[in-house]
């Protein structure tokens, strides 16, 4: 098995072993709840629906939102109130992962990013996503996760609503939506037009990552939006040597399309290292050095 | 970026862990663990 093999088969262990951690609570497949103990005060580091039957942790994007949404959040950080200060505990934990080595998290743990990968496996014809529309996520991190829930409210003085797991978030409605709903056979939860949209948008993405390399990722995600901004200061980062013949091998393999031997600190890597294993010449590596990583 | 110095990437990093630290310790984290221990209507496309 080559260079390249070797790191696809850590990557994908590495997933799952993140995806069982992350999903002990097997019996709530059994009986339709979900996990109440005290492990969900923690995140985890990947777009998992804290709803999801077996999940032991806290979804970051749910959380985030959450908090935000409460009513006085802001008058509540300024005056140091505990409970709006436990946002701090999410980002720095956000942050420290993307300062220390980017979306590394988008290409190791998180377990929507591999379905997407395992969808675009099915043979199908290939479609490339716009370059531009990469910037959608970003859009969707300040808008959905920030903004709406932030300012938006059905009734002046109640909270808002977590708008980006409202009415975009995929993940919920694989992870959680269809089971408990399924599970409940209608008579706990009444579906509704909401439900509709939401199937209607994870459909959309399941069909979209047949055609398409992770375009959840790369065109919506507020994680991946959140963790590449962070990314352009990691610690950890790609280098590419003189030695590239450009022959854009790298860009063929990588699960996000994106050419590495331009733009080494792209916002977009998720350091998953499928280039460094196929790279015909050895020219692309992972560093920490200082002020290497643009080095062409 | 390129011309970030290591030790600023690394103080950054540092930077965001006593941040997490902070929130954990001076935060009340009862709030996340109250959002996502019980079933989240929107989440799943009802509320």
């Amino acid at each position: 098995m080559g260079r390249f093999g070797r790191t696809e088969v850590l990557r994908r262990v590495t997933q799952l072993v993140s995806l069982a951690a992350g999903n002990l609570y097997i019996k709530g497949w059994a009986d339709a709840s979900i996990y109440t103990g005290g492990s969900k005060m923690f995140c985890i580091p990947g777009l998992h629906c804290y709803s999801c039957p077996s999940s032991v942790l806290a979804c970051p994007m749910g959380s985030i939102q959450s908090m935000v949404s409460s009513d006085g959040f802001l008058g509540g950080l300024a005056s140091g109130r505990p409970d709006a200060l436990a946002i701090l505990g999410i980002l720095g934990f956000l942050l420290a992962i993307g300062f220390i080595a980017g979306r590394v998290a988008c290409g190791w743990i998180c377990p929507f990013g591999m379905l997407q990968e395992l969808l675009y496996k099915i043979p199908s014809p290939k479609i490339e996503v716009p370059a531009s529309w990469r910037a959608g996520k970003y859009l969707v991190l300040v808008l959905f996760v920030f903004l709406l829930p932030m300012t938006l409210r059905a009734v002046p003085g109640a909270g808002g609503d977590p708008w980006f797991c409202k009415v975009i978030c995929p993940a919920g409605t694989l992870e959680a939506g269809w089971p408990l709903v399924m599970m409940s056979g209608g008579e706990v939860f009444q579906t509704g037009f909401l439900f509709t949209w939401k199937s209607a948008v994870l459909i959309l993405v399941i069909l979209w990552s047949i055609t398409s390399k992770r375009p959840f990722c790369r065109v919506l995600c507020p994680l991946g939006a959140f963790w590449g901004l962070s990314g352009k200061l990691s610690v950890f980062r790609m280098r590419v040597d003189d030695s590239c013949i450009d022959c854009s091998k790298c860009r063929t393999v990588c699960p996000v399309d994106i050419a590495i031997h331009l733009d080494p600190s792209s916002a977009e890597c998720i350091r998953c290292g499928r280039c460094i294993g196929e790279c015909p010449v050895d020219a692309i590596h992972h560093t920490a050095r200082a002020g290497v990583e643009t080095n062409r | 970026m390129k011309k970030v110095h290591i030790s600023i990437r690394i103080a950054l990093a540092a930077a965001a862990l006593l941040m997490a630290v902070s929130g954990y310790v001076f935060g009340d984290p009862f709030v996340i663990w109250q959002k996502a221990a019980s079933i989240c209507l929107e989440c799943i496309g009802i509320g």
